[in-house]
């Protein structure tokens, strides 16, 4: 598989999981102010601007690694990427206004916003990138789009699927096991609606798998998925540590069968491929990028797992006395 | 009907000047941040320490929004100027694409520094993550900054190829970095960001005092104490601003040559050029302009006898819209009004007026900040429309670049609602925020 598009895929499938467990977090903030969204908050709150920069990254990355798709992408899609973009403002905005309103009437209105405009932010990139996939009314040589690219069975299918993902994904993350046999049955659904969705639309997408290791990926996500489904019915914390893999690497097999297409196999991405001196110079900064990422990232959870100051001083006078 | 192109240059436009508004105040709050709780940890000073907390929650709603309208402003760079974005993607991305590892690390520690702040043993070392922060920041400024000089000073391919066969040939991808006018534009615009939003921070601490009223006599130390403290970093900002913009006004005669007799007047290329203030083009000819005899050739080569460029070297379809000449001389006009307003705070100083509570300087304060944020606007929107008619200098005309569907002008239209919306929003919550958190019991008063 070519690298540039392994590596842009694999910084999508990281944004998409983000973004995934945020929509999750606001529908189930919306659903349950008290009963979900206070136990979510301290894990949102150092890491939405990091979920924010993931999309930064992607767009440049895409910029950077396929730069003669741009004019097609820009064109075709200013009006919902740019609808998308004014919501995201308000996503930030509204969420970093609850932060420290201290009124919990006024921070309940202002989350409400947040969840709603993220919301609107994932439907508007699913609705991008199942057209992007299906090439569902999109008009390539014009470099337009009609309704039809948003209103059509794949679209509405995947965005079912991706919203009852997210939840489920969000459930186990956060160990929310209310009811453990409705959680599977709403991930269950979510991989039969985008099944159904992928036939009646891009079928090439799962239905001509080209390969013996493209099979063998599907039957292995479907297994590490049913793994996940289980030990979070049976309670298991492993479960929390092993959805947000899932979820990374069910994205990222999903741009394994797109290989190497786009629009629905109208356009192949390998022929828009950053080449010469400037593919080598942009794959050496995402490593490098990448790696002090990881560190500072690692950093970030090193820091947010360590006890506060106070209660280590106050631990060890305690062992010194004893 | 009204071209595409005109919602296209007006929706950059304005979400690039708002989003200016942004970016200044969020590089300069780290640094005043991290001086603040350095003074204050070093001479145990709660007023600094309490002024640090408190600048923080602005902070993180000010970053909130301004890497939200950042992000619209990447957006809008794709999917306004489709066809820029694909020829920067082939020749010019690689500032783009660090620029986004600069903003991971701004993202990545304001968390840490947060969220986190009660799990450092030493202060200096809660500090220290605020000065990664403030690079992270200030680097993001460098990177897009170094985009904006590939724009001004192309480099790093085959122009001539380009120009004759439409072909990128002879690529250096690394070349973005150093253009012939990177380092003075890198310079300027990192000097007169920290300078506009330092003065940004100086009107507002200004502004609380004059309201302060009979207030507890802590609340007016602090608030007098974070004024000189902005006043200090603002002196330093200025001389930083000023020294940059000289370079650059003397460089540009040299590399942006159609530029600079743009924002000169300059019909002609002549020695012992005149400097002219004012002026207009008519028939031909400068009209009312007042001439001082030779100062432009000696500001500009350091001689009365040093040649400076002119229009005419030109076609005239690729001449700049000449009224940059008169924005160039209303910055030049309100830049000394600076340097005097800085003379007149020494002069008060010796006559022995208290530059901290006089409300007449206060005001003076308020009106420095609103000059000092148009000197900044008014330098950016010169030095993009000096480039006209070109996106990118000699390569590619912004009508060549720009996205023709029909979907920019309603786009354009929301942009403006939207802004005019969350801005004054924003302003609501802040005051809200503080109102819910009383000075006097964050400095333990009551």
């Amino acid at each position: 598989m070519n690298m540039i598009y392994l590596l842009n895929h694999a910084i999508f499938a990281a944004f998409l999981s983000l973004i995934a467990v945020e929509l999750g977090i606001s529908v189930l903030g919306l659903a349950g102010y008290k009963d979900y969204w206070k136990k979510m908050k301290p894990y949102l709150m150092p890491m939405w601007e990091i979920n924010g920069t993931f999309a930064v990254f992607y767009i440049v990355a895409f910029e950077a690694m396929y730069p003669q798709l741009l004019t097609l992408v820009g064109t075709a899609y200013i009006a919902p990427a740019l609808a998308a973009g004014l919501f995201f403002i308000l996503r930030n905005a509204f969420l970093s206004y609850s932060e420290y309103i201290g009124s919990e009437k006024h921070e309940k209105r202002l989350v409400g916003v947040y969840g709603i405009s993220t919301i609107i932010v994932a439907v508007l990139a699913i609705s991008i990138l199942t057209s992007a996939v299906s090439g569902s009314g999109v008009n390539v040589p014009l470099q337009s789009i009609s309704i039809a690219a948003f209103a059509n069975v794949f679209n509405i299918l995947a965005i079912l699927s991706i919203v009852l993902i997210a939840i489920f994904c969000t459930k186990v993350l956060f160990g929310f096991r209310g009811n453990a046999v409705l959680d599977i049955g709403m991930v269950a659904l979510g991989i039969v609606a985008i099944i159904i969705g992928a036939y009646a639309g891009p079928s090439y997408l799962l239905f001509s798998l080209r390969s013996n290791f493209d099979i063998a990926l599907f039957v292995f996500e479907l297994l590490f998925l049913f793994v996940v489904a289980v030990l979070h019915a049976s309670g298991k914390r492993l479960a929390r540590f092993l959805v947000i893999p899932w979820l990374f690497s069910a994205i990222l097999a999903f741009t394994v069968f797109q290989y190497p297409y786009l629009f629905g196999m109208e356009i192949n991405m390998l022929a828009y491929t950053a080449s010469g001196a400037i593919s080598g110079y942009v794959v050496f900064i995402t490593v490098a990028g990448g790696l002090m990422l990881a560190v500072s990232l690692l950093f970030l959870l090193y820091m947010s797992m360590r006890k506060p100051y106070r209660i280590i001083s106050s631990n060890r006078r305690n062992r010194k006395k004893a | 009907m009204l071209s595409p192109v005109i919602f296209d240059r007006f929706d950059m436009g304005f979400s690039l000047a708002v989003h200016i508004l942004l970016v200044i105040i969020g590089m300069i709050l780290p640094v005043f941040i991290l001086c603040a709780e350095v003074i204050g940890t070093k001479m145990k000073d709660r007023y600094y320490l309490t002024l640090a907390r408190r600048l923080t929650l602005a902070f993180i709603v000010f970053f909130g929004v301004g890497t939200a309208s950042g992000t619209l402003v990447a957006a809008n760079l794709l999917f306004l100027w489709p066809k820029f974005m694909s020829f920067v993607g082939q020749v010019a991305i690689l500032p783009v694409y660090a620029e986004v590892f600069a903003f991971f690390l701004e993202a990545v520690f304001i968390g840490v520094y947060i969220y986190s702040a009660d799990k450092f043993r030493s202060r200096y070392a809660h500090a220290a993550v605020m000065v990664l922060i403030a690079v992270g920041a200030a680097l993001s400024a460098v990177f897009i900054t170094m985009l904006n000089a590939f724009m001004n000073t192309p480099t790093g391919f085959n122009i001539s190829a380009y120009l004759s066969t439409g072909k990128l040939v002879g690529l250096n991808p690394l070349a973005v970095f150093n253009t012939p006018s990177t380092w003075v534009e890198v310079a300027h615009v990192v000097a007169t960001s920290y300078f506009a939003g330092i003065f940004v921070l100086v009107a507002y601490f200004a502004f609380r005092l004059l309201s302060a009223g009979k207030r507890n006599e802590e609340v007016r130390i602090y608030y007098r104490k974070a004024l000189s403290l902005a006043l200090v970093i603002a002196l330093f900002a200025t001389l930083a601003a000023i020294a940059t913009g000289l370079i650059t006004i003397s460089s540009l005669y040299s590399i942006q040559p159609e530029k600079y007799a743009a924002l000169e007047l300059d019909l002609y290329p002549t020695t012992h050029a005149s400097e002219l203030i004012g002026g207009f083009y008519s028939n031909g000819k400068i009209v009312d302009a007042i001439a001082i005899p030779n100062l432009q050739s000696i500001l500009a080569t350091g001689s009365a006898a040093g040649a400076v460029p002119g229009l005419s070297s030109y076609p005239k379809d690729t001449w700049p819209p000449l009224f940059v000449h008169f924005m160039f001389d209303i910055l030049v006009f309100f830049a000394f009004g600076m340097g005097a307003f800085f003379i007149l705070l020494l002069i008060l100083k010796f006559a022995k007026v208290d530059l901290l509570s006089n409300r007449y300087v206060m005001h003076l304060y308020i009106i420095a900040a609103a000059v000092a944020v148009f000197l900044l606007e008014d330098g950016w929107i010169m030095s993009e429309i000096g480039r006209q008619p070109w996106i990118i200098y000699g390569v590619m005309t912004v009508a060549q670049a720009a996205n023709y569907s029909a979907s920019t002008i309603p786009i354009a239209i929301a942009v403006v609602l939207f802004y005019a919306f969350i801005l004054p929003f924003t302003a609501f919550i802040l005051k809200l925020i503080f109102s819910n958190r009383q000075l006097e019991s964050d400095l333990g008063i009551k």
